[in-house]
């Protein structure tokens, strides 16, 4: 058992830049709760297989999101869609939800920059 | 639900490998997570239908191990070390009392060992020492010829003769530790110097620090050398530091001689701890080498060995080569006997990478057996402190319960405790190293004598860094582990019901503490014991009656080599030398000596006397030597005035000589005759009377047979005289009184001189040390055991609160109680010194040989010692005890 920190008050800001793999595993859980390979899966599936984690990355990513308090864990169940066997869940917190818009923002005022700059075609 | 769930029998192969991959991960992280990633590996693997896919899922999760698992072991560990911080933050006391404990005690340890790693560890700062030898006479050359020094083995002539015919060294130098006069006449001052013969630089691989260093070429040619090179201490001290001009001279033995070169910082030469101020080539004082004295052992001759030569080949090659060596340097006017030893001695080749060291010689023992001390003391310490540990861990039981209840991990526990005492050790080291820079400085100090401090190189090297690390890890361990192996008994229910009581679970740790407690007993018997044998046998060396005045004496040196003196007159000058000395006023009496006692000079002369044939010291002395020595005369008559030149030779002998020559009988009329040697005929003298025996050159060892002759009758009589001055003045004050009488009465005589009780404790300075650290560390000893025994009897009386007053209200009398705990510390001093009688036995034999007529098992040593910790250790219960006489039946039963 390890004393978790847990950042009550943080403001979102605080946690920006997201290393690449949290923010997209933050992504993944954007739209439902997921166990660790439909994660893994997503991610491969969202960057047409360019980004893949191994178990080893994954899970460390994911208890630092648990430590940051970013995601929760949920009660294992069955994947019927799987093999059935249980597996751990996860979803996003309040303050994960918060963390991941606030980085896409961030993506976002970036990616109009370099448009605004002409280093990337102007917006149709 | 359950039914619809595929049963799987077995797990596919690669998930079991990739599972006990996850090995690597620490624990609570494969606890944690690991079940959920072998699955999500399992369905990538299953997913996957190439060989090639399969092949880089494999290298993705190998790769991912290697890089992920040494995070999680570093977050871990910090995250160890946040919490131990937090912990140890809350109880700054008892941090502060670990550190403090634990830099004390390896502090000392550490300048211990750093003195030890100086003198005898680290190797020669010169080019690759372990391939120097030094060629000595194998089992020593007996007290043949004449020796002035310790380090001194070979003769000159030997020496050129292994230069010029030796195959096994690519370099070989010869080389003597000396004094040397610097300056004219009045101003003449000695300083330490350092004689070579050979390319000393060259063969070791030193660079001078400024100019040139003396070579090959500026040594053995016909006296005086004309270069000479200064140390790097003296060149900053007399000379500035400044850069080296031609201009440079120095006066050193009367002879102008050219400063050429400075030798680096911390260069010694081949003695480790002696530092000199000037390097003087050897030269021929007669102008050639076959001109040489070849009794005169007074250079020691080291090598270098040729690539691909050992010690033994160089030996075996020495070996063949020594008979022709001796054959070819046998010194004059030896007896055959005396020759034909000369001849059978063998040389070979020691190695020599450390150097060589007197000191070494004289302190290595004792410092090894300190270092033992501090061991013991450090090793107590970790006992208190483990004990101290154990009563926070009680306190913490509640804590550690919770944890356990809520999930915790055992390993994860003990590594918590791992890593509070292991910042309390890392801290406690760091402190107890910059302490030992002090108290290491403070040892050498303590070492000094009236010739200065050693010196030596006491730099940090990673054998102290080594050394340091190990004795803290042991600590750590030491006290830390107790701890650890107590969590592993808690079980997390019972401790919560146990502390919810306010009680816990506390046998297990108090027969610990006991066990403790009697070790600690023991090992302070040990240290208790060492410190009475070592103060005791300090104390009786001091107040020792070695038959001979020690204080009151100044020893004065006195020299005429400048005044013209014909050899027949040398005697009278020396007589009015004299005469002139006692009439200063303060001199009670004054005579000359050709050997002054007890300090480890000897002069040893071949005797035979009637059908005995055997050795004995021989001494020429003035009139009045045995009153101004208070030499005690128990037969016949002392040396006079009236025994000279002309009269019959004669001599006065002790009482040992008469034993062993005479058989116990008097020898006095008896005629003893000298076997020659060099410059000594032999010679016949008529014993007149005999005196006490005295000790000769050492306080320790036994009186040899001795023989006192009349100055008057030396046969080798130069312009110096040894003059013992007996007077109740200081010894400098004097000498003061006296160099300005002789300046008088003597022009051109220079003299020094120096006291001889003082000097006689000079060499007194290694006991001193160890009576003082070792009666240092047997207090400290008795103290911690002291505390330790206390923390016991008072935690004890603590635990048993409810039972001492259920007893008190059973009517048990307060001696009772007192007596019930002091029986219990009885039993444990009972078994800790009983085991430390044992143990102190044979520790103390080790030392037997530093000891000065005190016997290693002397019982009222080893009893007395027991029975002042016993004392001691009673006295510290007897509050603890009263404490629980006082316990009221009503409010400890309130308690529960």
């Amino acid at each position: 058992m390890s004393p978790r920190p847990v950042p009550v008050e943080d403001s979102p800001d605080s946690f920006l830049p997201l290393p690449r793999d949290t923010f997209h595993i933050l992504v993944s859980l954007a739209d439902r709760d997921r166990h660790g390979y439909s994660v893994m899966l997503d991610v491969a599936e969202r960057t047409d297989g360019s980004l893949r984690l191994s178990p080893s990355s994954l899970y460390a990513a994911i208890k630092r999101l648990l430590g940051q308090g970013l995601i929760v864990e949920l009660a294992e169940r069955p994947d019927p869609e799987h093999d059935d066997e249980r597996r751990r869940y996860y979803q996003l917190t309040p303050l994960g939800r918060r963390v991941a818009k606030a980085e896409a923002r961030r993506l976002e005022r970036l990616l109009a920059d370099a448009r605004a700059t002409g280093l990337l075609p102007k917006r149709g | 639900m359950m039914a619809t769930r595929p049963h799987r029998a077995a797990r596919p192969a690669a998930e079991r490998v990739f599972r006990a991959l996850l090995a690597v991960y620490p624990g609570e992280f494969r606890d944690e997570y690991g079940r959920e990633m072998a699955l999500v590996f399992a369905d990538r693997h299953r997913a996957a239908s190439t060989f090639g896919e399969r092949l880089l899922i494999w290298i993705e999760a190998l790769w991912g191990l290697a890089t992920q698992a040494p995070r999680e072991h570093a977050a871990m560990l910090m995250q160890d070390l946040r919490y131990a911080i937090r912990a140890l933050r809350k109880d700054k006391t008892f941090a502060l009392t670990v550190v403090v404990t634990l830099a004390l005690g390896i502090g000392a340890n550490t300048a211990i060992f750093q003195l030890i790693a100086a003198l005898a560890l680290r190797s020669l700062p010169v080019r690759a020492p372990h391939e120097l030898v030094e060629v000595r006479i194998v089992g020593g050359s007996h007290g043949f010829g004449i020796s002035n020094s310790f380090y001194a083995q070979l003769t000159r002539p030997l020496w050129y003769a292994i230069r010029d015919q030796q195959k096994a060294f690519s370099g070989a130098f010869a080389w003597a530790a000396g004094r040397a006069r610097i300056g004219e006449r009045s101003e003449t001052r000695s300083a330490a110097a350092l004689y070579v013969s050979g390319d000393m630089f060259g063969v070791l691989g030193v660079a001078p620090w400024r100019g040139v260093p003396i070579g090959r070429l500026d040594t053995d040619l016909p006296c005086p050398s004309p270069r000479a090179m200064v140390s790097h201490g003296y060149w900053q001290r007399e000379m500035g530091g400044r850069d080296l001009r031609p201009s440079d001279r120095l006066r050193l033995n009367n002879d102008w001689m050219q400063i050429v070169g400075v030798t680096p910082p911390g260069f010694t030469g081949m003695a480790v701890g002696e530092a000199f101020d000037v390097v003087i080539p050897l030269c021929l004082p007669h102008g050639s080498e076959a001109n040489l004295r070849r009794e005169f052992f007074d250079v020691s001759v080291v090598g270098r060995l040729q690539p691909g030569w050992t010690p033994e080949r160089a030996t075996a090659h020495l070996d063949a080569l020594s008979a022709g060596w001796f054959e070819a340097t046998v010194p004059a006017g030896y007896s055959a006997e005396g020759i034909a030893r000369y001849k059978g001695f063998r040389l070979a080749a020691y190695p020599v990478p450390s150097g060589v060291s007197v000191l070494r010689e004289r302190y290595d023992r004792a410092l090894w057996l300190l270092l033992g001390m501090t061991g013991l003391v450090l090793l107590m310490a970790s006992a208190n402190l483990a004990n101290l540990l154990l009563a926070r861990a009680a306190a913490r039981d509640a804590e550690v319960a919770i944890r356990l209840a809520l999930g915790g991990s055992r390993p994860a526990l003990a590594r918590q405790f791992l890593a509070e005492c292991g910042l309390l050790a890392i801290a406690g080291a760091l402190l107890g190293v910059a302490l030992a820079q002090g108290l290491s400085r403070i040892l050498i100090w303590s070492l000094a004598t009236q010739g200065g401090a050693p010196t030596l190189d006491l730099g940090l090297d990673w054998r102290v860094f080594a050394f340091t690390a190990a004795a803290s890890v042991l600590t750590c361990l030491a006290f830390g582990l107790a701890p650890i192996v107590r969590a592993r008994r808690i079980q997390a229910s019972g401790a919560l019901h146990a502390s919810a009581r306010g009680m816990s679970q506390d046998r297990g740790r108090a027969a610990t503490q006991r066990a403790l407690v009697a070790a600690q007993t023991a090992m302070s018997l040990v240290l208790v014991v060492g410190a009475l044998l070592f103060v005791q046998s300090f104390r009786r060396l001091a107040t020792f009656d070695p038959g001979i005045r020690r204080s009151g004496i100044t020893v004065g040196i006195f020299g005429y080599e400048e005044t013209p003196i014909a050899k027949e007159r040398l005697n009278d000058y020396q007589r009015g030398l004299v005469a002139s000395i006692r009439s200063v006023p303060g001199v009670i009496d004054a005579a000359t000596t050709t050997n002054i006692p007890l300090l480890g000079g000897s002069w040893t002369h071949g005797i035979t006397l009637g059908s005995v044939k055997n050795s004995a010291k021989f001494t020429w002395v003035g009139p009045r030597y045995f009153d101004t020595m208070g030499i005690r005369l128990v037969e016949g008559r002392g040396l006079t005035v009236d025994d000279t030149t002309a009269s019959a030779r004669v001599a006065v002998v002790n009482q040992t000589f008469a034993r062993t020559f005479a058989a116990g009988a008097s020898p006095i009329g008896r005629t003893l005759t000298t076997h020659a040697e060099p410059d000594y005929p032999a010679t016949d003298y008529q014993i007149v009377g005999v005196i006490a025996d005295t000790r000769y050159n050492d306080l320790r060892a036994p009186t040899p047979a001795m023989v006192y002759a009349p100055d008057s009758q030396f046969p080798n009589m130069g312009p110096w005289a040894t003059v013992m001055i007996r007077s109740d003045l200081p010894s400098d004050v004097l000498m003061r009184a006296i160099k300005a009488r002789v300046r008088q009465t003597h022009a051109g005589v220079l003299g020094d001189g120096f006291d001889f009780g003082a000097a006689i404790n000079d060499g007194l300075v290694g006991q001193r040390l160890m009576a003082m650290l070792a009666g240092f560390f047997g207090a400290v000893a008795a103290l911690v055991a002291v505390v330790g025994i206390y923390g016991m009897v008072a935690y004890g009386v603590e635990r048993r609160r409810r039972e001492l007053g259920v007893r008190a209200a059973l009517g048990a009398s307060r001696w009772r109680l007192i007596a019930m705990v002091l029986r219990q510390v009885a039993l444990i001093l009972a078994v800790g010194l009983g085991t430390g009688t044992v143990l102190a036995a044979v520790a103390a034999r080790s030392a037997q040989t530093m000891l000065f007529e005190v016997g290693p098992q002397d019982p009222w040593v080893l009893g007395g010692a027991a029975a002042l910790i016993a004392a001691a250790a009673l006295a510290a219960s007897w509050l603890p005890a009263h404490r629980a006489s006082m316990v009221s039946p009503l409010e400890a039963l309130r308690q529960d």
